[in-house]
């Protein structure tokens, strides 16, 4: 489904993505872990076009990224990125007209179970409430590729557990994939299904988290510590 | 349902309508309170004259801010972290762009309608209804209502072609890191002299010498009545109007052009 073909990012000299390869599969929740500054965001705002690469090529079901791509596309980045002055329902009334797959049941019923109310302006509500009115926004939708930039991060150990609910909630696996930045290992290692470890803007370890596992005979954190403690693996 | 081009441009105009909701209320009270203060004093004691120089200062100022609003429109979206939504939505540079020069505008046609009206109805009241239609009476006597009618179409498309070169500095200025504000800044004044030059090189190429300049002569006549003739020509108008649509045209194509290949986060 996504494909990165020799991609190299860089902010001045700063290498954020270094000739980046690799094939993303369809259908699956993807963890892309690695420390801060490792490229994890600046992949996933390259997948949205809000990052353009220096070189390579990014393909999302064979298409460049564009106009077309973010029509199946869900980002949530990291930073509150909703109109401050919106209440949710307005911020709700503005994403859904852009969107073929927008699906109100769905809003309705996370509306419910994020516990939010539609009146609620955004400016007005906590950290945890704004984290959640992001993912309401993001999962009120059938998209094809839902991708969370630090879903967890700055937010209670109770809010997290309701994220993670939510991102599990209605995942169509097989026909849905999610792909997750986070430095927050242990809340989503349950979740994962294949998992990408950058490092320094390069691709360190890649696989299914279960043969991972099994092969390894470690957690996923234990992985995650000897790829960053070790040069080599 | 897939989103109508129509529905999405709409959604996009009424976020950025009601992201200057406060502002607008803000200019809009200024208005009745700027000319109810000077009200105030011409009954106190200014003399009634006044009041035509108190409405086009309030009316060129409500105008000023409204543009400087028009840098900061863009640039809002970055300072509140919105682009990255914006930059997300399916929707090209062309439709973002389209919908902000058409909140703009319906500033400008809002605030600078208010303006004028409170402005004409107390110039009325205190200089009295006859002398504003012995204006009007002037303007069509004299056939300068074609003129005036002209003029007022070349400024508004005038109008938008600043606001577009608005756009298209505050786009140069955010496609670079550091001092985007000061490049944004000089963008604006090379653009506008670049402009200038363009629109008088064409003026020159185009148009007979004696048809040059807009230029409304006055003399007087035998009868000793004012006599006005005017040397803003139709030929003038229709290629004027053309090359300020062309340049705009072409702006707000760059403009988008810059923020879908260019602006990154």
């Amino acid at each position: 489904m996504i494909e990165l073909k020799g991609v190299t990012k860089t902010f001045g000299s700063t290498i954020a993505l270094d000739n980046v390869s690799i094939n993303i599969p369809e259908g699956k929740i993807i963890g892309i872990l690695g420390p801060n500054g490792s490229g994890k965001s600046t992949l996933l705002k390259m997948l949205v076009g809000l990052n353009k690469p220096n070189h390579g090529n990014i393909f999302i079901n064979g298409q460049q990224i564009g106009v077309q791509t973010k029509s199946f596309i869900s980002y949530l980045p990291e930073i509150d990125y909703l109109y401050p002055w919106m209440t949710i329902q307005q911020a709700a009334d503005f994403v859904k007209s852009f969107y073929e797959d927008w699906d109100e049941n769905k809003y309705k019923e996370l509306v419910e179970f994020l516990e939010l109310q539609p009146s609620m302006v955004i400016k007005k509500v906590s950290k945890g409430m704004r984290a959640k009115a992001k993912l309401l926004l993001s999962f009120s939708r059938n998209a094809k590729l839902i991708l969370l930039d630090e879903p967890l991060s700055g937010i209670d150990i109770l809010t997290r557990d309701k994220i993670i609910e939510t991102i599990i909630r209605d995942y169509r696996a097989g026909d849905q994939s999610i792909l997750i930045t986070t430095h927050e290992v242990r809340e989503v290692e349950g979740i994962l299904d294949e998992v990408i470890f950058i490092r320094r803007g390069q691709i360190a370890l890649e696989g299914n988290v279960e043969e991972l596992r099994y092969q390894r005979q470690a957690s996923l954190v234990e992985i995650m510590k000897e790829v960053y403690t070790h040069e080599t693996i | 349902m897939k989103p109508s081009n129509g529905n999405t441009l709409f959604s996009l105009y009424k976020k950025d309508l009601l992201s200057v909701k406060f502002e607008s209320l803000m200019i809009l009270a200024t208005i009745f309170l700027g000319h109810l203060y000077f009200s105030y004093k011409i009954l106190t004691g200014w003399p009634e004259p006044t009041i035509l120089g108190v409405t086009s200062t309030i009316f060129f100022i409500v105008m000023f801010v409204i543009f400087i609003g028009t840098f900061t429109s863009v640039s809002r979206e970055w300072s509140n972290n919105t682009i990255y939504l914006v930059m997300s939505l399916p929707v090209s540079g062309k439709k973002i762009f389209l919908s902000k020069l058409l909140a703009v505008m319906t500033q400008l046609v809002i605030l600078g309608g208010a303006s004028i009206l409170v402005g004409s109805l107390l110039s009325s009241y205190f200089l009295g209804a006859d002398i504003i239609a012995q204006v009007f009476g002037f303007f069509s006597t004299h056939q300068l209502l074609k003129v005036l009618v002209m003029g007022i179409i070349l400024l508004f498309f005038g109008i938008i072609q600043i606001i577009l070169v608005a756009f298209f500095s505050t786009m140069v200025g955010r496609a670079f890191k550091k001092f985007s504000w000061l490049i944004t800044f000089f963008t604006f004044i090379f653009t506008n002299i670049f402009i200038g030059k363009i629109n008088e090189f064409l003026l020159k190429a185009l148009i007979a010498p004696v048809d040059r300049h807009l230029s409304i002569i006055g003399s007087t006549n035998f009868d000793g009545q004012f006599l006005v003739e005017s040397g803003l020509t139709t030929q003038f108008f229709l290629l004027q109007l053309t090359i300020i649509l062309l340049i705009s045209t072409g702006l707000f194509f760059l403009t988008a052009m810059i923020y879908d290949k260019k602006i990154e986060l």
